[in-house]
């Protein structure tokens, strides 16, 4: 065995259908966007297993929970914003006000926040999933020749995703339909939350091993049985970690957005849900920050070293991401909207980031920019075309679906 | 030869590729014909005022977001990821060939899995128009979805001008790209049936007394014939678009299912009788006596369903051989272009991912490496299309004789490529395999080739 070798794919002849810069720009775009939704599977299932258990404990207490079942949604799906129509419960350690609502007694917080937070889950997935497809091909048509090495390193594992996808995609539909405060809730949400970690950190361990071409030929030669991983590497646990805090941080956000944009969400608890949100935030975005400082410093010496300051604009990028994180904790409680838009252009710059830390990292044995081009211009304007033609169409079922009135029962197409 | 070969014991990469891919293109195609009969469904009982069949349709809307938006979502991208895994330089080209087509398909799966939700969402919240609406969208997005990745799939098998201009519309509107768009949407409605009949037939159980109350089992009769009636259409179509599909296809992957390759054609074989049976179980079951049919009977014809779709996308993928892009790139992800090349370099020169670069004095390892980047990509040791039995009591110059001609003798494999010296190591090894019992190791460096491949004075040791 030569274990100094480095193999490196020969590129694909057919070459790249567009400029590079473009590419990228797809690439780095669409991250953005899987980013916010895999943040929000992953950490949604989290607090909803936390508010799930808070929601137990008071139930152990001797206050049973939700009389009126939520179970049986996905067979008659309700409208949102029928929370209030949920029954009587619990509410020890909160504040206990009797419901100005005609439809009954009004629900725990922990509740009403997991079936805010429970609702969400199914289509987060959907999205995760749908918003994860467009980066991933263009992973594989910019860097294809590392990402299908690594990923036959660790065939099993990669394949293994697929497998545990499935798995906690129907674990969330399962949560979507439980009653908060029952073992089945929290079952489901300790699978969720399991899985798709696993799933993350499958992910982060071939993102990671696709950047070390040098260890590919040793793994390889060593066994083909395709059973490598790359936990062996020292940054790979705190750039999993990285991803987790993240991933609370910004389902902090979506929760405290929850109680301003759903109509008729309970007013007992749109306040607490609200700033549990904002809270959940600011408390995720600062242990961010240290789990930041503690991943840069695990980061590969060449990596540390240029944003170090030996590139000005790179050295700059992380200054910008970490600023804007910490303003959108220092504004947030003041203007939602503000924070959440610092925390969207923080998002971004640190996926602007992460490209770079790819880039550093490959310089010395590959180049996208080297590789040849033979654009494909008419149809990338028939994508383009396609794509605004989809977001307008999309666009256009979203605002139906959220100015139509939300039905009683007897109404609606369905209820003719 | 380009990337790393994965060895996946038993079982094989292929077949890994053909359970994920079968399972999916079995729900995959509901989700499309599935769309359809939603809406029109919905829209026939706003026409004629049939609450109890609104009812059904709203039920069956559960079924299938749970089975499309989930299964079928992710055994499509789990297509993906096996397929990068066993034929990373089939995908690599496909995704540089048709990047803006993915792109495009990318976009339709997008509006397809927001259009579901609203759609499934909506049905208390939106007036009847706008659902419709939704729902005509859902469907509009799931089939403009297939004709993208029909258009790619059947590129594989017939490139047609491609192969010299390499441009993504002559790839794409390819010979059989519209036959088999036919097919697909004939399938997709059959499906659609199909699944109806399951949820129909359960009628008593669940949605009718769910929904309206129960009692009523004309109902049940009724949705169960309409739905066989579906079925019964999208077959009918069947048998022209298959004739229309298989004469553009290949002369050479015509000659496979007419006896090229005895497998594959009982495989086609069998492709056409269970669907002949699935016709007249649903002719004579739930279309003519839809008051006998029950979830017994509408199970057997699912499971019939996906032995349908098993072998004839079995076939469909054997025809093809030995290419995975027809006269571009073989099986075992090497050029057509390269083959002389590879011939006069030799193999293991040539692959990228071996740590023996000559048949020198260890001609097993040398040999296990050509079989690992020539074979294994269809063939195990022992399990799926072993090479063990095939193997057994043949001699090393028989093998020998077969590997200078395997194309010739054997029209579904590629050509062996590389030097004599290659070639006659791994004759000699595989000799060895076929002597050794099953699932024993391969032959080592230990092995016997290391004798017959090394000088002559080298000691044996066996």
């Amino acid at each position: 065995m030569n274990g100094l070798r480095i193999i490196l794919a020969d590129p694909d002849p057919t070459g790249l259908p567009a400029a590079v810069w473009l590419l990228k720009f797809l690439l780095v775009f669409t991250f953005v966007l899987h980013l916010f939704f895999m943040n929000v599977v992953l950490g949604g299932g989290l607090v909803w297993l936390w508010a799930n258990w808070r929601a137990r404990r008071f139930g152990k207490s001797g206050v049973r929970p939700s009389a009126s079942s939520g179970r049986g949604e996905l067979v008659e799906p309700r409208s949102p914003g029928s929370e209030v129509m949920r029954g009587r419960t619990s509410d020890a350690g909160h504040r206990v006000e009797p419901s100005t609502s005609d439809l009954g007694p009004r629900t725990s917080d922990h509740e009403v926040l997991a079936r805010a937070i429970g609702r969400v889950l199914p289509v987060a997935t959907a999205f995760a999933i749908t918003t994860g497809v467009a980066p991933l091909l263009f992973t594989q048509l910019l860097y294809g020749q590392l990402f299908y090495t690594s990923s036959v390193l660790m065939a099993w594992p990669w394949l293994a995703v697929v497998g545990l996808l499935l798995a906690g995609y129907y674990a969330n539909y399962g949560i979507f339909a439980s009653r908060p405060g029952t073992l089945r809730a929290v079952s489901l949400g300790t699978l969720s939350v399991l899985l798709f970690a696993a799933i993350g950190f499958l992910f982060t361990n071939n993102m990671t091993l696709m950047l070390r071409p040098e260890l590919h030929a040793p793994l390889y030669l060593a066994s083909d049985a395709g059973l490598h991983t790359n936990m062996a590497d020292t940054w790979v646990w705190p750039r999993f970690a990285h991803m987790l805090v993240g991933s609370l941080a910004v389902t902090g956000l979506v929760v405290a957005w929850i109680p301003r944009i759903r109509r008729g969400f309970d007013p007992h608890s749109a306040g607490w849900v609200g700033r549990y949100g904002t809270r959940l935030f600011m408390a995720a975005t600062l242990v961010e920050f240290l789990v930041g400082v503690g991943f840069f410093f695990a980061l590969p010496r060449p990596v540390k070293d240029v944003f170090l300051g030996g590139r000005t604009p790179d050295a700059l990028l992380v200054v910008a991401g970490a600023a804007f994180a910490l303003a959108a904790v220092a504004i947030v409680r003041r203007s939602l909207l503000v924070g959440s838009c610092a925390t969207i252009v923080a998002l971004a710059d640190m996926a602007v980031v992460r490209h770079r830390v790819r880039a550093v990292l490959l310089e010395p044995y590959f180049q996208p920019d080297s590789l040849p081009v033979v654009p494909q211009a008419a149809v990338f304007v028939l994508f383009a075309l396609v794509l605004v033609a989809g977001l307008v169409i999309v666009a256009w079922m979203i605002w139906k679906f959220v100015t139509a009135a939300p039905a009683r029962a007897g109404e609606g197409v369905a209820g003719v | 030869m380009n990337f790393p070969v994965w060895e996946v014991p038993l079982l094989g990469g292929s077949l890994l590729i053909a359970i994920i891919a079968i399972l999916h293109v079995f729900v995959a195609h509901f989700a499309i014909g599935g769309g359809l009969f939603l809406v029109w469904t919905e829209a026939r009982a706003y026409r004629t005022g049939d609450q109890p069949l609104l009812r059904y349709v709203r039920a069956h809307s559960t079924f299938f977001v749970l089975l499309v938006l989930v299964f079928g979502a992710v055994s499509g991208v789990g297509i993906w990821w096996i397929i990068a895994l066993v034929s990373p330089s089939a995908t690599s080209t496909l995704i540089h060939s048709f990047v803006w087509a993915w792109a495009i398909e990318w976009v339709f799966f997008f509006v397809e899995i927001a259009a579901a939700f609203v759609y499934y969402y909506g049905w208390e919240r939106l007036d009847r128009r706008t659902h419709l609406a939704v729902g005509w969208i859902y469907f509009a997005a799931a089939w403009l979805s297939l004709f993208v990745i029909n258009g790619i799939l059947t590129f594989m098998l017939t490139p047609g001008r491609w192969l010299m201009s390499h441009t993504l519309a002559d790839g794409f509107f390819n010979p059989t790209m519209i036959p088999s768009l036919v097919i697909r949407t004939a399938v997709a409605i059959a499906l659609a049936g199909l699944y109806a009949l399951l949820t129909a037939s359960r009628g008593g159980t669940w949605w009718r007394t769910a929904a309206s109350g129960g009692g009523d089992d004309m109902l049940r009769q009724r949705v169960t014939r309409y739905a066989a009636g579906w079925l019964l259409v999208g077959a009918g179509i069947l048998p022209f678009a298959g004739a229309w599909y298989v004469s553009r296809i290949p002369y050479a992957a015509q000659l496979l299912t007419l006896g090229g390759a005895p497998a594959v054609t009982i495989f086609a074989a069998l492709s056409v009788m269970l669907s002949l049976l699935i016709v007249l179980i649903t002719w004579f079951g739930p279309y003519r006596h839809p008051d006998l049919a029950n979830v017994l009977v509408a199970s057997v014809l699912v499971v019939l369903g996906l032995g349908v779709t098993g072998v004839t996308e079995w076939v469909r993928e054997a025809v093809r051989k030995p290419y995975v892009i027809y006269s571009y790139m073989y099986s075992n992800g090497i050029l057509q272009a390269d083959r002389a090349a590879v011939a006069d370099r030799g193999i293991l020169q040539t692959a990228k991912w071996v740590d023996v670069r000559a048949v020198a004095r260890n001609g097993a390892e040398a040999a296990a490496e050509v079989f690992r980047v020539e074979c294994r990509s269809c063939h195990t040791i022992d399990g799926y299309n072993a090479v063990r039995p095939l193997l057994k009591g043949w001699s090393e110059p028989f093998i020998d004789y077969q590997l200078q001609r395997l194309n010739e003798l054997k029209g579904y494999m590629p050509p062996f490529v590389g030097t004599d010296a290659e070639r006659r190591a791994l004759a000699i090894w595989l000799a060895e395999v076929g002597r050794r019992p099953a699932l024993s190791a391969p032959p080592s460096q230990a092995g016997a080739v290391a004798a017959q491949t090394a000088p002559r004075d080298e000691e044996v040791v066996r």
